[in-house]
């Protein structure tokens, strides 16, 4: 069996490799080496900053300053500063993974911190000692001089915060390089797996030759598992190219792997899935398009504050994955959570991707669509 | 070798049923041909038998395996041919072999010697995508005898062909029955199944309407005639005379003794005639 299935992933690696789709992730992982050493490396100097996260900006500004709440502060949009923020380092009411993540950070870069700046303000108060060498170069990493001042001496706040919020703007060079690369990382993956898996299955289905397959001792799940392999060992060597060709700019590469692994399959069980409605890759580039567009709408969290019901999307997870990856927080509970679903969102799509596949070959009507059976009654 | 009872099938639960309570028996060695026309239900069969469509009803056995739950075993002993050309276009024509072959972990038959069998050896190098139709139908057909199998499945396997190639892929069809496999052939080219087969199937509709060789069939389903030309009269006519009817029978021996007979074709039925007068439409 094992044999068999080991035969079945090389013929399936041959059909990726001799299929025109493969220029497109050549030209990905080249773009992606390219932008992030453009727009990742070098003068970056945020790629190597702390960023702290105040969770409960309101709870600690009341309990901090009343003076602050008293000028507005708890009218900051905590939850939309949550949902920008679950991407940084270190949350505030966490001293130890602060201090920790102090540590291993060049701080000398400076320490940024987001969200409402009653974080700043706890911080000032929670750990003093951290202060001096971070506020030294704090002003070259932030457009925020309110923060500035805050840190370095508390001085009056000239205005409420929470007009501040707009002033983190994430688009600004350095934010942009550092998730250029895991961007791309995350396109590659998914577009290997929804993409070349529909090539693969589609191309069995228009050429008929997956007909042959059932009429030899190869089992469905011996050809759906090799599928599988096969995007995964391509995924694999798309994302090794491109970390590599990152090395030194982000940390956590073997991660990063890991997830484009996952989310490689996860798009390969929706194209098993969908593979099962059409006989061509013609037929499923719309539907496909309308997939790649929904799934990948989490990504756009890398760049923009974005909306919490993302969270809900079967590939928020994996994403998370590749943040911890390049941006690594260090906390266990993020890494361990965020895998045990995207493994388990990723094995029950391959599974029932593979099953409705098998069904719809069949021609056994699942009440959507033309099935085979209809085809061969004509 | 091949025992089928009740077979029923149907693609959607409210359509009719495209295969409905078959039953036929095949022996080893035997050549059974499923006749039929298009939407007969005869790839349904083939595809019930080779385990490409899950039973729905009725039991199937083919070499001591029941295919509600088949084996990888069973089809190590099995070879299929299809209708369509279906091979893998980027491949060479000896790769395409090549892959299948590596997929069974029984003896195999060398595909060099396949292609030969075939008549294909001088194209083992070329790319699917290169090949003819009837290249390609070859190498489908060289293709499912790569298990060396004991019982061959054949979908139409000169369906559309040029005669010269459908003759290479019948002689091929015959060394393999002399060789003791057996062949489950559907086709609606009744001369192939006429030369081929040592039984026929009628099916009509999802549902068998004889089974029979086909000499019998033609025998019990067809007329005994005889197209005469004479002269009468001066005049060169053509009669047909049925060999069952006393009154021709009597004319026939006169006009032979008058040596009125200019040429006699014996009209024996064909295969489609019978199929014709049983079901009431054409092949």
């Amino acid at each position: 069996m094992l044999n068999r299935i080991w035969q079945l992933t090389r013929a399936d690696l041959r059909h990726i490799a001799q299929s025109n789709l493969i220029w497109i992730t050549v030209a990905m992982v080249v773009a992606g080496i390219v932008l992030g050493h453009l727009l990742g490396g070098g003068e970056v100097v945020v790629d190597e900053a702390l960023f702290l996260h105040d969770a409960t900006g309101d709870n600690l500004a009341a309990e901090l300053s009343p003076g602050l709440e008293a000028e507005g502060w708890n009218e900051v949009d905590a939850g939309e500063a949550n949902t920008r923020e679950t991407r940084r380092f270190a949350w505030l009411e966490d001293e130890a993974a602060v201090r920790r993540a102090v540590s291993e950070v060049d701080v000398g870069f400076g320490i940024v911190i987001e969200g409402d700046a009653a974080g700043g303000y706890a911080f000032r108060h929670l750990m003093p000692d951290l202060l001096p060498e971070t506020t030294r170069r704090l002003t070259a990493q932030t457009t925020d001089q309110w923060l500035t001042s805050l840190l370095s001496g508390g001085e009056e706040l000239e205005e409420p915060p929470r007009k501040l919020l707009p002033g983190y703007s994430w688009s600004e060079k350095p934010t942009a390089g550092r998730v250029i690369v895991p961007m791309f990382v995350f396109g590659e993956a998914f577009i290997i797996g929804l993409w070349f898996g529909a090539v693969l299955m589609t191309g069995e289905r228009s050429r008929g030759t997956i007909d042959a397959l059932r009429a030899s001792p190869a089992g469905m799940g011996e050809i759906l598992t090799a599928k599988a392999l096969a995007l995964s060992i391509f995924v694999l060597a798309e994302a090794f190219v491109t970390t590599v060709g990152v090395w030194g700019l982000f940390p956590g590469l073997g991660l990063a792997m890991v997830s484009a692994v996952l989310l490689c399959l996860f798009a390969a069980g929706l194209a098993f899935l969908l593979s099962g409605f059409f006989k061509s890759l013609t037929g499923f580039i719309l539907t496909g398009a309308l997939v790649t567009f929904g799934i990948s709408l989490p990504v756009s969290s890398l760049f923009v504050p974005s909306f919490p019901e993302f969270a809900y999307l079967p590939t928020y997870p994996i994403l998370r994955l590749v943040r911890e990856a390049f941006f690594p927080t260090g906390q266990a509970d993020v890494l361990w959570i965020n895998l045990g679903i995207a493994v388990a969102v990723t094995a029950v799509t391959l599974i029932f991707g593979g099953w409705v596949f098998r069904r719809r070959l069949w021609g056994v009507s699942l009440g959507i669509g033309n099935g085979q059976g209809k085809e061969a009654l004509r | 070798m091949i025992a089928v009872e009740n077979l029923r099938f149907r693609y959607e639960k409210d359509a009719p049923p495209a295969v409905d309570d078959v039953d036929f028996t095949v022996e080893r060695g035997e050549c059974f041909g499923f006749l039929g026309p298009n939407g007969a239900g005869k790839s349904t069969t083939i595809k019930l038998l080779t385990g490409q469509l899950p039973l729905q009803g009725g039991t199937v056995r083919i070499l001591d395996h029941d295919l509600r739950n088949p084996a990888p075993a069973y089809f190590e002993q099995i070879g299929v041919s299809f209708e369509l050309p279906n091979i893998y276009e980027k491949f060479t024509v000896l790769e395409n072999l090549e892959f299948y072959r590596r997929l069974y972990s029984g003896e195999t038959r060398d595909p060099k010697e396949l292609l030969e069998l075939v008549g294909l050896d001088d194209a083992a190098d070329k790319r699917g995508s290169d090949c003819s139709r009837g290249m390609l139908q070859r190498l489908v057909f060289a293709r499912a005898l790569i298990p060396n199998p004991k019982v061959l499945f054949l979908d139409e396997p000169t369906g559309g062909l040029d005669p010269d190639i459908a003759l290479v892929i019948r002689e091929a069809i015959h060394r393999e029955l002399d060789n003791g496999v057996t062949v489950f052939l559907t086709t609606h080219n009744m001369y192939e199944a006429d030369s081929l087969c040592d039984r026929v199937a009628f099916i009509h509709r999802g549902s068998l309407a004889a089974v029979d060789a086909p000499h019998d069939l033609k025998l019990a389903l067809g007329e005994r005639m005889v197209a005469v030309e004479i002269v009468e009269d001066g005049r060169s006519t053509t009669r047909e005379l049925s060999l069952d009817d006393a009154e021709d029978r009597e004319r026939l021996g006169r006009w032979l003794a008058e040596g009125a007979v200019v040429t006699m074709h014996t009209k024996e039925a064909t295969l489609e005639d019978a199929f014709v007068k049983l079901v009431g439409q054409h092949l």
